[in-house]
């Protein structure tokens, strides 16, 4: 702990300093976006769409390598696939509801494939993991921009658009009926969702990216009373898997982004158990005072 | 109790020769029916007989393929503003964080606006009022039983202050208590609300209703299924836990002519 804060303060250190501000900011996201996307229940939906940006990264590296397409950044590539991989989904969702599971698990597993299958053929040595989980320890000050610009644009649509989000989240059918174009909302939050992942993977990894997206929110969820409460809850989470992630990663030596999703998911299981726990002694504790009665 | 027809009170809802299909799979034809304004009247069929499209087309969520809707005299997806909807709810997630305030404030809300002013939440109040709900409005509404879930449906359709009610299934896994509940509030709406309720129950309707509506009778090309409306008389025989302890029942055998009330659209 003394020796991340040593570092954390060392002139010639800025990236963690870098690293620190990166989990916080990266935390709005996942509080907020994070909330919409588990009350939604389109965790599988970002999932999907999050490891099929690896496909685009994949297609990048190798026509940038090869010459094909000289300079081509590895997140246009991401962007690219995870706007294609968000149509997709979202039109084969609002059109033909049965098939979304299918459909969201093939563009998951294709979309990790074509990016491997580039990266073998990519001359010199590409490794997937790397995109995989990241390392927050390499954001520069012009990502932490980007970060914030992404943060303030967010936390705007969600003040803006609370109430319909709520609504539609929570019965789509009368939000229509009352006039509300869910699928616009639906489109929105979709395409909102893929940019702030095609994001937050350059700088902290896919999984991190599905790990944080639902482990904070899920777990905000236990004890939050309405969808604005759950997102407080899942920001602070969020807050506190980073930084602590950070800190023992540091302390270790152990990958960072690894570290935060290892805590983010105890916690999550530590509070579904008491949960489970306290829902059995409920009952036990009613079925006796029926029998006493 | 008297089950007056209103064709005197203009129509709030017609059908005209409507037809559904859904991809070539014809599920509604000719079907042609009207309410008016004030009335009490249930939709019933069995299940898969094409209640539920009726429903959507009433709503506007769905577009018939024939013939013609019209709610308030206007579309179905202009119409609908006047109209308050309680839905099955069936797909319902228990993990949702919400008060029952917050589900009935729901019905206040417009596409664009952010806020909920002094007259929204007025509503609300007067709507967990009248479904006897006001002790609840902070209770998370997953901690409700399933009756009380479905009345809080209810009282958000109803702060929508709306002209027509259209309830889907509203009995459906709910007990004898939030079911007479339901029905002594629906008892002080009638009269002023034009009250449509969907039911698979095709036995036993409440003595509150008016008219019955039966979907199920196969159409004239021998197709899909039609509306036709059936006479109703009062009954002993239904179960005493139902619609709050009266109902009448349903002749099945006995079809009044459409267009069922008034030969002219009841514009008279």
């Amino acid at each position: 702990m003394m020796e991340f804060l040593k570092a954390l303060f060392d002139p010639s250190m800025p990236f963690v300093r870098n690293a620190l501000l990166a989990g916080l900011l990266s935390s709005v996201l996942f509080g907020v976006l994070g909330t919409i996307v588990t009350v939604k229940r389109i965790a599988g939906l970002a999932g999907a769409i999050s490891h099929a940006v690896l496909g685009g990264i994949g297609m990048a590296l190798f026509l940038s390598a090869t010459g094909k397409v000289p300079n081509l950044s590895p997140m246009l590539g991401a962007i690219m696939f995870a706007v294609l991989a968000a149509v997709i989904i979202g039109v084969v969702s609002m059109r033909a509801r049965q098939r979304e599971d299918t459909v969201i698990n093939a563009i998951w597993a294709i979309g990790m494939s074509i990016g491997v299958l580039f990266m073998a053929k990519t001359p010199g040595y590409t490794d997937p993991t790397s995109y995989l989980f990241g390392n927050i320890l390499l954001i520069s000050s012009r990502d932490l921009i980007m970060l914030g610009i992404l943060d303030i644009i967010v936390l705007i649509l969600a003040w803006r658009f609370y109430v319909q989000l709520e609504a539609t989240s929570f019965d789509q059918e009368f939000s229509q009926v009352r006039g509300i174009s869910t699928n616009a909302v639906f489109l929105v939050l979709l395409s909102v969702t893929a940019i702030a992942i095609v994001l937050l993977q350059t700088f902290v990894g896919i999984v991190m990216v599905i790990a944080m997206l639902t482990l904070p929110a899920g777990t905000a969820g236990f004890h939050a009373r309405n969808m604005l409460g759950m997102m407080l809850l899942a920001w602070l989470y969020s807050s506190l898997f980073s930084v602590g992630g950070l800190v023992a990663g540091w302390s270790f030596d152990l990958p960072v982004g690894a570290t935060v999703v290892v805590i983010a998911g105890a916690v999550f299981l530590g509070f579904s158990f008491f949960s489970m726990l306290g829902k059995r002694r409920k009952k036990a504790r009613g079925k006796v005072e029926e029998a006493n009665r | 109790m008297t089950h007056a027809h209103h064709p005197d009170k203009p129509i709030v809802l017609q059908f005209t020769d409507v037809g559904f299909s859904y991809a070539q799979v014809p599920v509604l034809e000719s079907a042609s029916f009207h309410i008016h304004q004030g009335e009490f009247v249930a939709l019933v069929g069995p299940n898969g007989a094409g209640k539920t499209t009726v429903l959507k087309l009433v709503l506007g969520l769905a577009d018939p393929s024939e013939g013609r809707i019209q709610l308030f005299d206007a579309p179905p997806n202009s119409g609908r503003d006047r109209l308050g909807y309680v839905p099955q709810h069936a797909d319902y997630d228990p993990t949702f964080p919400i008060s029952v305030e917050e589900v009935v404030r729901m019905g206040r809300i417009k596409p664009w606006s952010r806020a909920y002013r002094a007259r929204d939440m007025q509503a609300v109040a007067d709507a967990l009022r009248i479904m006897e709900l006001t002790e609840l409005a902070q209770r998370p509404y997953n901690a409700l039983s399933g009756g009380q879930r479905r009345r809080v449906l209810v009282a958000r359709a109803l702060s929508t202050q709306p002209e027509m009610l259209v309830l889907d299934e509203p009995t459906s896994n709910m007990d004898a208590e939030s079911e007479r509940r339901l029905f002594d509030a629906l008892g002080s709406l009638k009269g002023n609300t034009t009250i449509l309720i969907v039911t698979h129950d095709t036995g036993f309707v409440s003595s509150l209703t008016d008219r019955v509506l039966c979907v199920g009778d196969v159409g004239p090309s021998g197709k899909g299924r039609t509306i036709v409306q059936h006479r109703i008389e009062p009954t002993t025989e239904a179960p005493a836990q139902l619609f709050g302890g009266e109902a009448l029942k349903v002749l099945h055998d006995s079809a009044v002519d459409d267009p069922c009330c008034c030969t002219d659209g009841g514009r008279r």
